[in-house]
């Protein structure tokens, strides 16, 4: 057993229903590289594993909902294989981009009435119902508010997204 | 100044600015790279070629990783707003599928490959069962001689004049029709067997070639 095997197994291990990988602290601890060489050696690490499991298609992802790194496929990869769970509903994506945006303004939560400003659709509750069985978001009937779970974290890759929305914006200003 | 056949203090320059990254005293973007790569450069020749291949190497991988942290900086000093400003321009549900689609992420986790799980199996396979088959005799009752399975109520010949009749307006037809809307197997024997004694006693025929059943 050496650092690298530590590492796969902290990563691709799953806690509770929505919860996969380990956190930084979960890393060091096991690890256990002294004070001094904690950033180190979890960097160091990193890096390596991240170099060994590229070819195989694997990478290193950190989900900033619930601060845990984990192991996932490559995005081209899932692309390629049309991994796609919208695929015959882009209505259901669109409301959980709305979702998502909507959080993102407000730390991670958001109200329906919020929701329905920018998504105008009639059957909107439908859609968040339907992303809620998905374990995407969770409702709160009573306030009507809507939180992320920490499985959209692992999901959606927001950087990603981000840059892709600004690469098409400055393509359309052009 | 190195010398120019031994890159080993280069190499040393390289990883010290790794150490440094990866222990968070010093952040690619505030350093700059330029006199590394012009050092490569100047002794860079083709008899050191082989040698410099590793430092090289090196040194791009910190401009690629430079480049990294600088669209992450840019990325933050862009307007936060930016998920807003694309929805506002009411782009399609198919568009915004798509984009999001580029941005989806498959999780890497084999329950059956997890050691949570090999644990499980092992755990339950590894028990001692703890139920212990018991034998318990059959009790026998006398019954006075009499006979303990039911008699049918009808002779074999009588069901089987039964079964003819109610087959005989669907002939000729093709073997496998006169099973069709039965579904009960023990029924479907029942009227097998009674199938073979009709043909071998003439009474209907059954052509093999056409898969036929007629009269």
């Amino acid at each position: 057993m050496n650092e690298i095997s530590i590492l796969m197994y902290l990563l691709s291990q799953r806690g509770s229903h929505h919860e996969f990988g380990a956190t930084r602290e979960e890393i060091i601890d096991r690890l256990n590289p002294g004070k001094k060489a904690e950033n180190f050696v979890f960097n160091n690490v990193m890096t390596k594993l991240s170099n060994y499991i590229d070819p195989l298609g694997f990478q290193i992802n950190y989900n900033p909902l619930n601060s845990h790194w984990y192991l996932s496929i490559k995005n081209e990869i899932t692309e390629f294989f049309g991994a796609n769970p919208f695929n015959e509903h882009p209505s259901l994506a669109a409301t959980l981009f709305c979702t998502l945006t909507c959080c993102l303004k407000n730390r991670g939560k958001t109200s329906i009435q919020e929701i329905k400003k920018i998504r105008k659709k009639k059957n909107l509750i439908s859609d968040l119902k339907a992303l809620e069985t998905k374990g995407y978001i969770s409702i709160n009937s009573k306030n009507r508010s809507v939180e992320l779970t920490p499985l959209i974290g692992y999901q959606i890759d927001i950087e990603r997204l981000y840059n892709n929305i600004v690469l098409m914006m400055k393509d359309e200003i052009k | 100044m190195v010398n120019d056949d031994n890159p080993t203090d280069i190499i040393n320059q390289i990883e010290q600015i790794k150490n440094d990254v990866f222990s968070g005293k010093l952040s690619l973007i505030d350093l700059k790279l330029s006199p590394i790569f012009q050092e490569l450069k100047n002794t860079l020749n083709m008899v050191n070629l082989i040698k410099y291949s590793k430092p090289f190497e090196g040194a791009c991988g910190l401009l690629s990783q430079k480049f990294e942290e600088l669209q992450k900086l840019l990325n933050a000093l862009q307007d936060d707003e930016i998920f807003t400003k694309f929805i506002e321009k009411n782009p399609s549900d198919e568009l915004i599928a798509s984009l999001l689609m580029k941005s989806w992420t498959k999780i890497f986790y084999l329950e059956s490959m997890s050691l949570k799980f090999l644990n499980y199996s092992n755990n339950r396979y590894s028990q001692e069962r703890k139920s212990i088959e018991r034998i318990e005799h059959l009790q026998i009752q006398d019954h006075k001689g009499s006979f303990l399975l039911n008699v049918p109520e009808h002779e074999f010949t009588e069901k089987m004049q039964i079964y003819f009749d109610q087959i005989s307006y669907l002939l000729p037809c093709k073997f496998e029709d006169l099973f069709a809307h039965e579904r009960d197997q023990i029924k479907i024997y029942e009227n097998f067997v009674y199938i073979l004694h009709l043909i071998q006693l003439g009474i209907i025929k059954y052509n093999k070639e056409k898969n036929l059943v007629y009269q």
